[in-house]
């Protein structure tokens, strides 16, 4: 393993970030400090057992939320207390988002999916028209643009939330368990997909469980209970520790 | 895209959706058939009241056109001192009673009205010709209405024998006479169930003897009012009310406005109820789609937070669901616009069979701009009803709602 060298060309700088929320009656502190820097071009796994606060840690980073405590810069920029509308464009047009469940709208079809973030930005309808099938072409669904997700199969699905997640041309793509609703085959496309991205250029962080994305990565981030315990270049494998629920 | 969203969020469900639409559509309708109700008898009267362009009704003192049988001697001298007002350009008198019609065994009572048909005020020709005054004012040609044709059987051109009562107090025996009908006509006053016939003033009063010699139930007098503002014109037939009453004692003049003002008093009850009614449907219309759409963004909470995830702003979201509402108001009204005027129709005709009402009085009359301010009320409601639901969603905590959706 190789100790991270991240001062050239941030993309993201976490600096002691906390963030704690209340579930029912309980306090959850799911950050507890945790600080990292990601570089451009990076293809980044953050794995961990559930609750270790892998999803918080990459909410804060797409600015989907704020820490605490502490600081998150993107592109330079601080965004922990950015307003609500600041973050919204954020998200829009520089971090690209894909969950484990899709959430793509059941009642659009994927090219219309795919156009939903473009037509927010305010991009002109025959370009983003355009730009929507050429990124389902390049996701490998240029033959089902006017499927609906219901007519589509989890893999497909989780393609065109990847496509939509391309739709703005953000410099960041942020994963929450990609591969978590997948079967093996079907997720190893998607591994494939991602790295196809990140080898273009794309800025990749994943959440996951799943030891076969994880090695897929270049940097592999381990946490545990709200800290980040393994910062590593990936040569190897995760532990199944690291890794397991 | 916002449209296509709230489109599809509202295709989502179809039969809820529809089961929404349709019940907008009953408020709609509901709230188009009480203003047409609040608007239309007032406007209905008063379109009957004013038709024939006669402002002023005389009759005899402490009575109503027609209300009892009541009549005023001296008619001719009464009619011919109307016409001698200089304000005034039209006097059409006329006289009403019962008889009965006979015509083989089949015999119907019915309204006598005499008249002259140069001035009359009381009825629309629809067939043949008006029938003419004879110089020995003996009574032989009469108009019908439709319903003494059909209770008695008979047609334009046939033979009808009248005939009245023997009057005790007038030591008067029953009077015959034999009346050829020679047209067709609809009574603006008579209700459409009732029996209807007209001849000559002057040959009904002929043909009534004593009770009928110079009499009149009624005066309509036309009063010059041209070239006047509305101010004006009211100024001038109270003036000629007033001479009337002044000069006759024995009469009571009211003028189409009192009437209508009188009219409107004894339909306040309507009115009311009517606004009652239409304030119910609207909020029958808020409620229903305040329910509706709070049930679909509850549904959708976790899909709204990644909307806003993906970049989706608050006020997106809002327009989103404000959409939803409106999309459901507009087809609801569409709907209801359609359902209410079926409704009214069928109402109408049901309320026109009330026994004693002038077979012209409509109660549910189209009022283009109540309508439509109305219908335009029920959208701003509906479409404002998913404001609360819309504001929730656009209020939605993105990371906590990623948070629950990822366990549940």
């Amino acid at each position: 393993m190789k100790p991270i060298n991240g001062t050239s060309d941030v993309l993201l700088d976490a600096r002691d970030v906390k963030r704690e929320y209340r579930a029912g009656e309980s306090t959850v502190h799911a950050l507890r400090g945790v600080s990292l820097t990601i570089t451009r071009g990076e293809f980044v796994a953050i794995v961990g057992a559930s609750g270790s606060g892998k999803s918080t840690l990459l909410h804060l980073l797409g600015a989907v939320d704020a820490p605490d405590v502490g600081s998150v810069t993107f592109e330079g920029r601080d965004i922990s207390h950015l307003s609500d509308a600041e973050a919204t464009r954020l998200r829009l047009l520089r971090v690209g988002l894909v969950f484990q469940r899709f959430y793509l709208m059941p009642t659009l079809s994927a090219l219309e999916n795919v156009m939903l973030p473009m037509a927010e930005a305010g991009i002109a309808p025959a370009a983003r028209r355009a730009r929507a099938e050429e990124l389902l072409r390049y996701v490998g669904l240029g033959e089902r643009t006017g499927h609906r997700p219901t007519q589509l199969s989890g893999g497909e699905q989780q393609r065109v939330a990847v496509a939509r997640a391309l739709a703005n041309q953000p410099a960041l793509l942020l994963a929450d368990e990609p591969t978590g609703e997948l079967d093996a085959a079907t997720g190893a496309a998607l591994i494939a997909l991602l790295q196809r991205l990140n080898a273009d250029g794309l800025t990749c962080v994943l959440v996951t469980h799943d030891a076969a994305l994880a090695q897929s990565a270049q940097r592999v981030i381990t946490m545990r209970d709200g800290r980040i315990v393994h910062d590593t270049r990936s040569d190897t494998a995760p532990t199944a520790g690291d890794i397991a629920p | 895209m916002r449209a296509t969203l709230a489109w599809a969020a509202l295709r989502r469900h179809p039969m809820r959706t529809l089961l929404a639409v349709f019940g907008l559509a009953i408020a709609a309708a509901l709230l188009l058939d009480m203003v047409m109700l609040a608007t239309g008898m007032r406007a209905s009267f008063r379109s009957l009241l004013t038709s024939q362009g006669y402002q002023l009704r005389v009759t005899p003192k402490g009575t109503l056109p027609f209300d009892t049988e009541a009549s005023v001697g001296g008619a001719a001298a009464l009619v011919a001192s109307l016409r001698s007002h200089p304000d005034v350009a039209r006097v059409s008198p006329s006289l009403g009673t019962t008889v009965q019609a006979q015509r083989g065994e089949q015999a119907v009572s019915a309204f006598a009205l005499g008249t002259n048909a140069d001035v009359q005020g009381e009825y629309t020709l629809l067939a043949g010709r008006e029938p003419s005054m004879p110089a020995d004012s003996t009574i032989r040609e009469a108009i019908v209405n439709a319903t003494f044709l059909t209770r008695l059987g008979v047609s334009l051109g046939d033979t009808v024998d009248l005939s009245t009562e023997r009057s005790a107090q007038l030591r008067q025996s029953g009077r015959r006479g034999r009346v050829v009908i020679v047209g067709e006509a609809r009574f603006l006053y008579v209700p459409p169930g009732l029996p209807a016939l007209s001849t000559p003033l002057g040959a009904l009063q002929h043909f009534l003897g004593t009770s009928g010699r110079d009499r009149m139930s009624l005066a309509m007098a036309s009063v010059r009012v041209d070239g006047l503002d509305a101010a004006a014109q009211r100024d001038r037939i109270e003036r000629v009310r007033l001479w009337i009453e002044t000069e006759h004692s024995r009469v009571t003049a009211i003028s189409t406005e009192t009437a209508i003002v009188q009219v409107e008093e004894r339909l306040a009850y309507f009115r009311q109820l009517a606004f009652i009614l239409g304030a119910l449907s609207l909020v029958i219309g808020v409620l229903l789609v305040t329910t509706l759409v709070s049930l679909s963004v509850n549904e959708r909470l976790g899909e709204l937070a990644v909307l806003r995830a993906i970049g989706v702003p608050r006020a997106g979201v809002l327009q989103q669901i404000m959409l939803e509402g409106l999309m459901l108001g507009l087809a609801g009204i569409t709907i209801g616009l359609g359902l209410g005027l079926v409704t009214a129709r069928w109402l109408n005709t049901i309320l026109r069979d009330f026994p004693g009402l002038p077979a012209d009085l409509d109660f549910f009359v189209w009022s283009g701009e109540a309508a439509w301010k109305s219908l335009a009320m029920l959208l701003i409601a509906a479409t404002f009803a998913g404001a609360i639901p819309a504001w929730r969603a656009s209020r939605v905590r993105v990371a906590q709602a990623l948070r629950e959706e990822a366990v549940a």
